[in-house]
């Protein structure tokens, strides 16, 4: 079986096979990348794919299930990784500007929304090494929780889907987001990677009482499938 | 004439419920006649209906006085990883739970235009005795991929079927599996608030014909070509380590539904006891055997 798209230019791309890595290949500078999987029996798997960019920040996974059939061969083609994205601060101070900025392939069209209830669309574009950034005006947002979230176009024939959320609060101050290799929601081990091992953790909590809180991913003092779920999300194999 | 045809497709419009986008779990099964003492087959599938979903969980109900379970088959399962594999939990129902890493929506193929359900597991049942038997899904819960676990609406469904000594013969159907379980890459590891921090053993595998069908460990302090029957400790993931110093061999094995198995094996951490460890043994032994003797004599020459 073979798995080809776009992803960051010189970048790595990860793919698993039923929640788990099997390959990893590099993009080359337009963001083109293939990779390859043999030895596949007939079935259904699950597969992923996800990318990561210069800053540490994974793109969200690109999840297919599909048919085998084995002694023939499945090409799955124009794949088109999520862009990656993050906010230069955790409060902005309304009327302020908050800095948007992420990665995707070169030269792709970026579509960022921007709001929590009622939404704020904006463009940009990707340069050359596929970074985007944007100045967002805040004064147009109440004051509270709100969200961005990317998506790509490249040459009008392929589409992302959505990045991950990049929370921010509007507020009365502007405050810096936290630089540095925080560890993300569901990575219970620390170890910069949701998977089986974070996993097994909160097997062995389920339906047990006073899970630790770095298990209960929804602090609500229990672990159940709503528990998995958020994990589920955030899996990176 | 005009305005009561408006008025009547005005008010059919209001009476008829609009179609609800919910996942749909269904049980779906070729067979609604089969025969007292034959088996049948049904499989339990999801319909994501287009929503990116990536947690499930549900309960099938069914009559034990007409049916029982003979075995689950997790073949082909759409299901990454289960926090509970299908079991009967209380007579007449069974559980099942597990969550889709990345998200589910249908399954691609080449053979088809749009996504198509996947299916979860296939439970052979036996029939007991005539009569009508109805195979419901209750309490399903879906769960959807946005991050939160926010529960989806959800539709169950059910079949009937009947056990009659007038229902036609079927062949009973046989999965064929000649292939072990795919290779998988068990990990030991340790958290400080899980197991008082000790070593666990962790996996997951799949089996894409008949599904694992359960899993076994064996620890050993030397490598071992062959394992009895008996040696072997059934176990689930994760698995705490008997040797927590890490120096034994760890062996675990996946069985699938047809009896085929592949067994992994680990490394110990550190030396694993060998000649040198025996010889640092004994002569502990002797000191410590020694010593008694040693002071009764220091006491005798000083009485002396």
């Amino acid at each position: 079986m073979t798995l080809s798209g776009r992803a960051y230019p010189g970048r790595a791309v990860t793919l698993l096979k039923d929640a788990a890595v099997v390959s990893s290949a590099a993009a080359g500078s337009d963001g083109s990348f293939s990779l390859s999987v043999s030895g596949l029996s007939s079935g259904n798997y699950i597969f992923s794919l996800y990318s990561e960019d210069k800053n540490g920040n994974r793109s969200s996974l690109h999840t297919f299930p599909v048919s085998i059939t084995a002694g023939a061969t499945t090409n799955v083609s124009g794949i088109f990784i999520a862009p990656t994205i993050a906010v230069d601060k955790e409060e902005v101070k309304r009327g302020d500007t908050i800095t948007i900025f992420g990665q995707s392939a070169p030269a792709a069209d970026i579509l960022i929304t921007v709001g929590s209830e009622e939404e704020i669309v904006v463009k940009t574009k990707a340069d050359t090494g596929g970074a985007y950034l944007y100045y967002f005006d805040t004064s147009e947002l109440d004051y509270g929780s709100h969200s961005a979230k990317s998506k790509a176009t490249l040459l009008n024939q392929l589409l992302s889907s959505y990045s991950r959320a990049a929370g921010f609060t509007v507020g009365t101050k502007n405050v810096l987001a936290k630089t540095g290799e925080a560890s993300a929601k569901g990575d219970i081990n620390a170890d910069r990677r949701v998977n089986l091992v974070d996993f097994s953790v909160m097997a062995y909590w389920y339906r047990r009482v006073a899970p630790p809180t770095h298990v209960d991913l929804n602090t609500d003092r229990k672990i159940d499938l709503i528990d998995f779920s958020i994990l589920a999300y955030y899996w990176t194999g | 004439m005009r305005k009561n045809l408006l008025i009547f497709f005005l008010a059919l419009a209001f009476v008829t419920p609009f179609s609800t986008m919910a996942s749909v779990i269904s049980v779906i099964g070729t067979l609604q006649e089969v025969r007292t003492g034959d088996t049948f087959m049904v499989d339990v599938v999801l319909d994501a209906e287009g929503r990116e979903v990536n947690a499930i969980q549900g309960e099938l109900m069914f009559p034990p006085n007409l049916f029982s379970v003979k075995a689950f088959y997790e073949r082909d399962s759409i299901m990454g990883v289960w926090v509970e594999r299908p079991r009967v939990v209380e007579a007449g129902k069974l559980f099942w739970s597990g969550i889709m890493p990345g998200g589910f929506s249908g399954i691609l193929g080449p053979y088809q235009v749009d996504a198509t359900p996947g299916r979860l597991f296939t439970i052979q049942f036996q029939t007991l005795q005539e009569g009508e038997g109805v195979l419901a899904l209750q309490s399903g819960t879906v769960l959807l991929h946005d991050g939160v676990g926010t529960k989806d609406a959800v539709t169950n469904g059910s079949m009937t079927v009947m056990v009659s000594d007038e229902a036609p013969y079927h062949a009973e159907v046989r999965i064929s599996d000649r292939n072990p379980p795919e290779a998988f890459i068990p990990e030991i590891v340790r958290d400080a608030d899980t197991e008082d921090g000790k070593w666990m053993l962790v996996w997951n595998a799949h089996d894409k014909e008949t599904g694992i069908s359960y899993f076994t460990v064996f620890e050993s302090p030397r490598v071992r070509k062959a394992i009895s029957e008996d040696e072997w400790e059934s176990a689930t993931s994760p698995y705490v380590l008997r040797d927590q110093a890490r120096r034994s061999y760890v062996y675990l094995r996946a069985v699938d539904g047809a009896g085929n198995e592949r067994v992994v094996g680990i490394l110990p951490e550190r030396g694993s006891y060998g000649w040198r460890d025996a010889l640092i043994g004994f002569a502990i032994l002797i000191v410590l055997a020694c010593t008694p003797l040693l002071w009764q004599r220091k006491y005798r020459s000083r009485a002396d």
